[in-house]
This record gives C-alpha cells, structure tokens and sequence, in this order.
C-alpha cells in the first residue's frame, strides 16, 4: 500500500506476572484511517492502547509514532491523544464537566499557566460539539453514563491530536448517540487524523470503519472490515480457545 | 507580628497571652496545611497515605534518639523526616514491584514502621535516661513544645505549600482526577506526586510534637472529607478544607486551655471529627437535606405520572437503560427537560421504584414493578 504509516507495532509482548497479555502483537496503521480494535474480554485491547501510550510498561517490542519511539516525540499532547474508560476515574470528584473537558488543553497552555478565556471558549465549543452545553456547570457525578462519556470525548476532541486512542467510547451510549460520534469521528478522519477506537459493537465496523483489528492477546487479523470478518476469524478471535501463552524463563 | 505586641502586655497576662498566642497560631498552621494537603488524598481516595506517613515518623524519633542518646529536637525530627520519607518510598515500591493494591501497600507499610516505632520505644522506656525522655510525647503530642521559632518555620512551610499548589494548581488537579490521562500529557506525574508527598511528610514532621502520630492522621483526613460535603467545585473545597483545619486547631487549643489538664492534640482531633460528622450530616449532600428535597419534590411531583412516563421504558429494558438520555430524547422541546427529570428520578429513587447501576443504567426495583403492575391493573379495570 502507498498509504503513509502513522503507527507500526512490531511484536509487541506485555506481561502481567508471567503471563503475557499482549503476544508479539504486529500492527501497521494507516494515515488518516479510522481504525476499530475489537475481540473479547481479556483480549488485551485496552491494554494494547495503555502499552501504546506509555501508560503500562511492554516487555519486548517497539512501537514507533510518526517514526519515532514514545519517549522522543516532543510535544506528545498534540500528537497523540488518550480517552480513558469511563470508569477508569471516580466520578464524585469535585469538578464540573467544563473543569473535565478543559484538562485537555493542559498540555497546550503549558506549565504554570491558568486555562484562559481562548482556552474556555474552545471547551466550549468542544462540549457544544458533543451536545453538552447545557451541562457545562453541572457536576460531574450528576451526568448519566453516556453524559459522562461525551465528556471525556469533548475532552480528547479539544486536545486536537493527529492519532486518537478511544477506548470504549461507545460503553453506556444510545444507537442514536453512538452514530452521531461515529460521524464526527468520521469528520476528523477526513481532516487526516487517524483514531483508534476500542469498541465492542461488532455490528457498527461495516459501513463506518475503515480498518478492523481483531485482537486476542495477538493480533488474529487486520484489514478492510468486510474483508477480515470472515466466520473463521471471528471463531478464532471469540471461539472457546483459552490462549494462555507463558513468558520463557529468560 | 506577635513580638509587637509584647511589651505593651503586662507580666502576668503576657506570660499566659504569650503562650496562648504561639500555641493557637500553631494549631492554626498546622490546620490549615494539613487541611489543603488533606484534600488531594482523600479525592483519590487514598486517605491512608497520611496516616501511614504520621505513623512511620515514630520509629525514626525512636532511632534517633537510641543512636545519639540524647533528646535534641532536630535530630529527632531529622528521624522522623527520614522514616517518613522511607514510608513514602516503600509505599511507591510495594506498588511497583506486586500487585497488591494500593491501600493495602500503605497499610503494610504504615503498621510495620509503627510497630518498629513502639516496639523501640518500649525499649527506651526501659532504658535509665529512658523514662526522662519525653519521647512518650510524640505519640500523643505535647502543645507545651511549641515555641515561637517553631511557629516561624511552621509559617515558613504554610506560604511554601500554598505557594507550590498554586503554581502547580492545574496540574495538581489533573493528577488528582484523572492520573493516566494526566501521563499520557507527559507533564511528569511521578514529580509532581512525590512534590505532594514531600510536603505531607515536612508537615507531619513540624506538627508531629504538637499533635503527635497518632493523632496526626486525623487531620490529613478529616477537613478534606468535611469540606467535601459543602462544595462540588475543586477550589472551594481546597479553601473550605484549610479553613476547617484551622477552625479545628483554634477550637481545640482554646478548650483546652479552658479545661485544666486537657490534651490539646487529642482536643483538635475530636473537635475535626465532630466538624466532620455535622458537615456529612447538614451539608447539601447530608441525609437531613435530601430529606427535606424529597419532601418538597413529592408535593411537586406527580409520581404516578412519572412512572408511566418512564415504565414502559425501562420495562423494555429489563437489564437497565439510561432513562435520562431517553427523556431528554422524547421531549427535546421542552424548556429544560432534563433538570426536570432530574427532579423527578430524584424523587422516584427516594422513593426506592428506581435505581441507578454500576454502569450508569437506571432499572426498576421490584417495589418500581410493583407499582407498575398496580398502575396497569387499576388502568386495565377502568377500560
């Protein structure tokens, strides 16, 4: 393919106490795609994107960002960008979804410096993108559960970075909400930034993703979705094998 | 500020008003910093942390004092310096290397350091200069330490603290809501944890004499869990958390120099609990207000109506469905449709027909089917 490669993983293992999570995992991202990475519980796919953004250490492997190893990318927050899961946080903290949605500007205004009314705009209207404004004073423990996922995608879209990791973005959200964002999703893609969404609604990759990447502790396949989710992939990604694959003693 | 005034007091009440004044300016450092410290642990739900530091400072009182047989002040806190930011070392080990989980990392740290603490303490006590060593002190604390140059460096720490959270305000917020979001902004979240640490473990240190470890951890908890109560908006509570601690402090040195022969430390630390219990009890989140709401909600609320509104629903959705979203989607003309639903489920939940889930869903109890059975039946018999 002519396409240019935003993200090449090249046997990327991580292991929990021996046992490894992530199995020599290879991946070449596209350019500007709109990638899903789907497989069961326990497949690894948060961890994937954790790896990936340096939040969980790997054992082996590289993974290279533009061409480069995290750690010598500078400026990292306007090239890459990282949604949580919804409940990777405690929602009865003391904030409002506008205190929420501006933390992803923290990295744009710098040490020492307080969000200013350019920066409150801009959450603004990244909170207007996912039909939040009405809640922009309200506390955060007061929003429903797809509420609170717009939130945290208001915040990843203001952070305005060219390769978007969203894990479970769709967790907690109607059909009608999820095609709204897959559309805006769309709409960054077709602006050159290319996002990797973690999701489990195998119903949704035809027709809005460009790439399939079905994981289960390796990748199993990855590809144009109506090309990759054959029968046989899907049974060796979901089937009944117990993939339990132990670290060597080195 | 206080020398000032000393030559204009005369002998007998300067004596009194002197020690009063350094002892409560004392208690109302100490308050208000580990008020505003309290705060970013108990947000992260790790209040412990402070507790296991506290704790931690006695073994290094303890050792100093058996390594250099006498009872200078500052090698006893330089002991307790040490032990304390051993305790935050071993912390920050214990998490990286197992997988136990973090609160009870600190708890094995924090009851093994005091256990090494009392255990040499037992071991001074039977010693000859033991008895004479004042050491028992610092487990309960001792206001009569208190000195003014000790209130210079307990200022000193108050404006360096306030200082560092300042300018490291949004940072310090970022890292304590949302911690992985925070490294993915490569902004150094290790540096900044360990900066709030330090501080908590220099603070421990300066007010350990006066309120002792044990009772230390009191107020490393205490105002940020009552200051919680009163505000949603993360500064409000930092603010009301710093006053809190102080009012604490200044109550607790005033009772006790009213009641003869009361501890001051113990004082302050049941007066935070008390703050504490009144803040959860009448605070707008308290059981009493909610109460009042609901009373006033169910006047306003058509309940009956509500819940046919919404039955048919969520009884499509017997695992649970976000009913608020689904309001907002059914009535999206309505001026503002979803603070009224937000009365209404209030109202519903207190009444126990609904319940939120864990993952955000809202289902029926089975006193809500009840109640929908009863509706349908009535609504059945009328046709």
């Amino acid at each position: 393919m002519s396409e240019k490669i935003v993200l090449t993983i090249d046997d990327l293992t991580v292991a929990y106490q021996n046992t490894a999570v992530l199995w020599k995992v290879n991946a070449e991202i596209p350019t500007g795609s709109l990638v899903a990475v789907v497989g069961p519980n326990g497949a690894g796919k948060s961890t994937l994107i954790k790896t990936i953004m340096g939040i969980v250490p790997k054992n082996f492997g590289t993974v290279r960002i533009f061409g480069k190893e995290l750690n010598q990318i500078k400026k990292r927050h306007e090239k890459i960008s990282y949604m949580p899961q919804r409940g990777s946080v405690d929602w009865s903290f003391p904030l409002t979804c506008l205190d929420v949605v501006l933390m992803g500007r923290y990295g744009h205004i710098g040490w020492l410096r307080r969000p200013s009314e350019e920066d409150r705009k801009l959450a603004m209207e990244a909170l207007d993108k996912f039909g939040m404004t009405d809640f922009y004073d309200r506390q955060i423990d007061e929003l429903s559960g797809g509420q609170k996922q717009r939130v945290f995608l208001a915040r990843s879209y203001l952070q305005d970075a060219d390769l978007i990791f969203l894990d479970e973005p769709f967790g907690g959200i109607d059909a009608r909400t999820e095609e709204v964002i897959l559309d805006l999703l769309k709409e960054l893609r077709d602006q050159g930034k290319t996002i990797v969404v973690v999701t489990h609604d195998l119903s949704s990759l035809q027709g809005h993703f460009d790439y399939a990447w079905l994981l289960n502790i390796h990748t199993i396949a990855f590809g144009r979705p109506d090309e990759i989710l054959t029968p046989d992939n899907l049974a060796h990604c979901y089937g009944g094998t117990i993939h339990s694959y132990q670290e060597g003693s080195s | 500020m206080l020398r000032g005034h000393h030559p204009q007091l005369p002998g007998g009440i300067f004596l009194i008003g002197y020690t009063f004044l350094i002892v409560s300016g004392g208690a109302i450092l100490i308050g208000l910093i580990t008020g505003v410290l309290s705060v970013f642990f108990v947000a992260r739900q790790q209040s412990i942390i402070g507790d296991a530091i506290a704790h931690s400072t006695l073994a290094g009182i303890a050792m100093a004092y058996l390594i250099f047989r006498q009872q200078s002040r500052l090698l006893l806190l330089i002991g307790a310096l040490l032990t304390g930011l051993l305790a935050v070392g071993l912390i920050q080990l214990v998490q990286t290397v197992s997988r136990i989980k973090t609160d009870a990392a600190i708890g094995v740290v924090l009851s093994t350091l005091f256990g090494l603490g009392v255990a040499l303490l037992s071991i001074i006590q039977k010693l000859p200069s033991g008895s004479q060593s004042g050491l028992k002190h610092y487990l309960f604390g001792n206001i009569a330490f208190l000195r003014l140059t000790d209130l210079g460096s307990i200022l000193i720490l108050d404006l360096l603290v306030l200082l560092l959270i300042g300018l490291f305000w949004k940072e310090l917020k970022l890292i304590t809501f949302d911690r992985e979001y925070a490294k993915t902004l490569n902004i150094g979240v290790q540096r900044y944890e360990l900066l709030i640490l330090t501080l908590v473990v220099v603070t421990v240190v300066l007010g350990v004499e006066m309120i002792g470890v044990i009772m230390m951890a009191g107020l490393l908890i205490g105002p940020g869990i009552a200051a919680r109560q009163w505000s949603n908006h993360f500064g409000q509570v930092v603010l009301l958390a710093a006053i809190l601690g102080a009012v604490a402090g200044l109550s607790g040195v005033i009772l006790s120099a009213t009641i003869s022969n009361l501890a001051t430390g113990p004082t302050i630390i049941v007066i935070m609990g008390i703050i504490v219990f009144i803040s959860i009890i009448f605070s707008r989140k308290g059981p009493l207000l909610d109460y009042f709401t609901y009373l006033k909600y169910e006047v306003q609320v058509d309940v009956h109506e509500t819940m046919e509104h919404l039955s048919s629903y969520i009884i499509k959705h017997p695992r649970g469905c976000d009913i608020r979203e689904f309001a907002l989607k059914e009535e999206p003309t309505e001026p503002q449709p979803d603070h009224q639903l937000s009365d209404d489920l209030h109202v519903l939940y207190h009444l126990g027909y609904i319940q939120p889930q864990e993952s955000g869903n809202w289902v029926l109890t089975f006193k809500g089917m009840e109640l929908v059975e009863q509706m349908s039946q009535s609504w059945e018999m009328s046709q």
